[in-house]
């Protein structure tokens, strides 16, 4: 018995329960459930997970996975851009609130568990292309819970973007968690009373062609107050020249737990110009891996959170710079109140090829409160000698000029704080590259500001 | 009643006695200017009784148009119509101008009961204001004071007092950093809101402003206290002979 199991975690139970699946994926998905039987769910003792604490999520108890409905409508959560909807509700492609009948030219997208029920492999060319196209882990090394997607994943989206399309409506991917058997958390307080957690495990894979440009926004967002866990895996590969706008806002209800890895490759003059804003969940941990491949490519992985309450909102990034001439650039700015607590973890690696790269780190955090916490850890491991690279980690607390000089013009103090934050956090979302998903998280901002307590009462 | 009346005012900054007994008293439709060394205090009199804090009033009393002034909080202050043109105003980035315009004016008129400013109008009358002063729209919409020269920040300061129509407005060194027609526009701007329910205190270093913002009464502020009242008189012998008999008297 490995160390792993005498912890408590729902998961292992999971997986000896489950059925096996005679998909087009099943060798992927033993391999993925080996990965995180060695594994288990990640404590604060693997460097990785250091500064976030999955002990909360061990402690639900789940629902048997279960086909939930889908909802008539989205929550108001949802970001309110102008763009072809593409819906999973708990991990499940939800076609009544997806435009899958207007997509634009260009644009081909495939439920992933249509192309899993092609079981005969070899004599199917779907199947054969979902199990090349999915992988155990995403490529990311000791990652239980990308594993732990792969070994349970039963729908999602595969989108091609052709060669050399200019597809100018984006598209919006939205992810609902939902559960509407209670209103507790799950936290710490034990979950027999309550309802049970509902997991998803919803998956992506998206390949943008060769000099295609794409705008793909995306909303992950909660509805039905019960406690949730989503644990998500997109793997994005971005060919020669092509550029993918990528806007991402995490708004999760507030029992939520939201883990999801990205995986990027992006091949010779390509950019990824992607943006995270997360606002919700009560545990958030998004981790993007970006290996540029090819020279001249690029990767800006920048973003915003706000944390209040108790909340845990982790950021990790690495990104891999294998080819010449390569250009990344992480922009984060965090704003914590109460007891909730930021997590940056950022590693930059340029190898020995990559030389002229030019890669930048940047955090900065806003503690409103005592109890709020950040832990920063940029972090550059260089093996060229030809490159420019920087990093810089910063918190502090509101400016007391900038507040006295508000009010001294008959601003209440609680609205010139918001607008202070905002300010703070408002020119961070200048790097979203695409005017109306700038706006529609602009708007999310400001809304879940006014919502913030000890601020705007 | 003064629309102003400080008695006996000494404050601390830091836990260091800055003012030493003030008194002073300001009548609606008076201007008062106050001059006075380096470091004797004018503009922590001014952050005293806008409410910065820090500024800690540990003896003495403030009245505002009959109210304790101290027991206010720095936006009830300027509600109630006080005013405070910053020596060095402060940079908001992020914050557009019109936005915080908008948004002081609109505090301001919650606080007296009265509805939200049509945000058409609004801009209207902001750019009239701000042409008025010399002020680009351009500058308005860029965020406050952010990138903007001395002087440009001190005709912002004049633009947010044409805009909040105070009742009583404390204009500390508005003249220093201004060229020659920019203080000629910026003592437009004060002169067209004199009014006889309307008082300033000018707090300058040079009797050329007070050619253009021609004062009732003229102070001296020397280590904490007002140490020579006088008329318009009393500017041009300070800059003839410097501020050394009065000092010593302090
Ligand atoms: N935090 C502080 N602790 C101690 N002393 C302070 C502090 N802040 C200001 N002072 C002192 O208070 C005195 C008065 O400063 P103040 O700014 O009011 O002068 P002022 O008359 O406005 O000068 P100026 O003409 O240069 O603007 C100065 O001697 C200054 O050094
Ligand atoms: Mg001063």
């Amino acid at each position: 018995m490995s160390d792993a199991r005498t912890r408590q975690d729902p998961f292992q139970d999971a997986l000896d329960a489950r059925a096996t699946r005679a998909d087009a994926i099943a060798p992927l998905r033993e391999r993925a459930a080996e990965a995180y039987r060695d594994a288990g769910l990640p404590t604060r003792r693997v460097e990785r997970w250091k500064f976030t604490d999955l002990k909360g999520l061990a402690k639900l108890g789940f629902a048997p996975a279960a086909e939930t409905p889908a909802p008539d409508a989205l929550p108001e959560t949802v970001a309110d851009v102008e763009a072809v909807r593409l819906t999973l509700v708990n991990g499940r492609v939800a076609p009544g609130l997806s435009d899958l009948d207007r997509l634009p030219k260009g644009v081909t997208v495939r439920r992933l568990a249509d192309v899993l029920e092609a079981r005969d492999g070899s004599s199917d060319e779907a199947g054969e292309g979902a199990s090349a196209r999915l992988s155990v882990d995403a490529g990311f090394t000791d990652a239980p819970m990308a594993a732990l997607n792969t070994a349970f994943v039963e729908d999602g989206w595969l989108i091609d973007i052709a060669d050399g399309a200019m597809v100018d409506a984006p598209l919006h991917l939205v992810f609902l968690s939902a559960n509407d058997t209670g209103n507790d958390t799950g936290n710490d307080a034990g979950n027999d009373a309550a309802g049970s957690a509902v997991a998803s495990y919803p998956r992506l894979s998206l390949h943008v062609g060769r000099d295609a440009h794409v705008t793909i926004v995306e909303s992950h967002v909660g509805q039905g107050g019960g406690p949730t866990f989503a644990d998500g895996v997109s793997e994005i590969a971005l060919e020669r020249g092509a550029v993918l706008r990528h806007p991402v806002m995490q708004n999760e209800e507030a029992g939520a737990y939201h883990v999801h890895s990205t995986a990027l490759t992006i091949a010779e003059g390509a950019r990824y110009d992607g943006f995270v804003l997360q606002l919700g969940a009560a545990l958030a941990r998004r981790e993007v891996r970006a290996e540029l491949t090819g020279p001249k490519a690029e990767a800006h992985v920048n973003g915003a959170y706000l944390g209040d309450g108790a909340r845990v909102v982790d950021n990790t990034l690495f990104v891999d710079h294998a080819a010449p001439e390569t250009v990344s650039r992480e922009t984060f700015k965090g704003v914590l109140d109460g007891t909730s607590r930021g997590v940056f973890q950022a590693k930059t690696l340029v190898r020995p090829i990559a030389q002229k790269t030019d890669g930048q780190q940047l955090h900065k955090a806003l503690l409103l409160a005592d109890g709020a916490e950040v832990d920063a850890k940029p972090e550059l491991e260089i093996y060229a000698d030809d490159v420019a690279c920087s990093h810089g980690a910063t918190s502090g607390d509101l400016d007391r000029d900038q507040l006295f000089y508000l009010r001294a013009r008959g601003i209440p103090e609680k609205r010139a704080r918001a607008m202070l934050i905002e300010a703070f956090m408002i020119d961070s979302l200048n790097a979203i590259g695409h005017e109306g998903a700038r706006e529609a998280f602009r708007e999310a901002l400001a809304a879940r500001l006014n919502r913030m307590e000890g601020i705007v009462g | 009643m003064a629309l102003l009346e400080i008695k006996d005012l000494h404050a601390e900054v830091d836990g260091t006695e800055i003012l030493k007994g003030i008194d002073l008293t300001v009548n609606a439709g008076e201007v008062h200017a106050i001059m006075g060394p380096n470091g004797s205090g004018k503009s922590t009199l001014s952050y005293t009784l806008a409410g910065r804090d820090g500024y800690e009033a540990t003896k003495g009393s403030v009245s505002y148009d009959g109210k304790d002034l101290l027991d206010m909080a720095p936006d009830e202050r300027a509600c109630e119509g006080l005013f405070l043109a910053f020596q060095y105003p402060v940079e908001l980035p992020g914050v557009g101008g019109t936005t915080f315009l908008k948004t002081a004016l609109n505090a301001k008129r919650r606080y007296h009961g009265e509805e939200e400013l049509d945000a058409m109008a609004f801009v209207k009358t902001l750019r009239e204001k701000a042409k008025a002063l010399g002020m680009p729209d351009e500058m308005l919409k860029r965020p406050v004071n952010v990138g903007f020269s001395g002087g440009e920040k001190k005709r912002n300061e004049t633009l947010q007092m044409a805009v909040l129509e105070p009742r009583l407005a404390i204009l500390d060194e508005t003249d220093s950093g201004l060229d020659i027609d920019a203080l000629k526009i910026v003592s437009e701007g004060v002169n067209k809101l004199r009014d006889p329910n309307r008082a300033f205190v000018v707090i300058t270093h040079y009797q050329r402003l007070l050619d253009y913002i021609v004062p009732d009464h003229v102070h001296v502020l020397s280590r904490g206290r007002i140490v020579k009242s006088g008329t318009k008189e009393l500017a041009k012998e300070l800059e003839a002979n410097g501020y050394a008999d009065y000092v010593d008297a302090a």
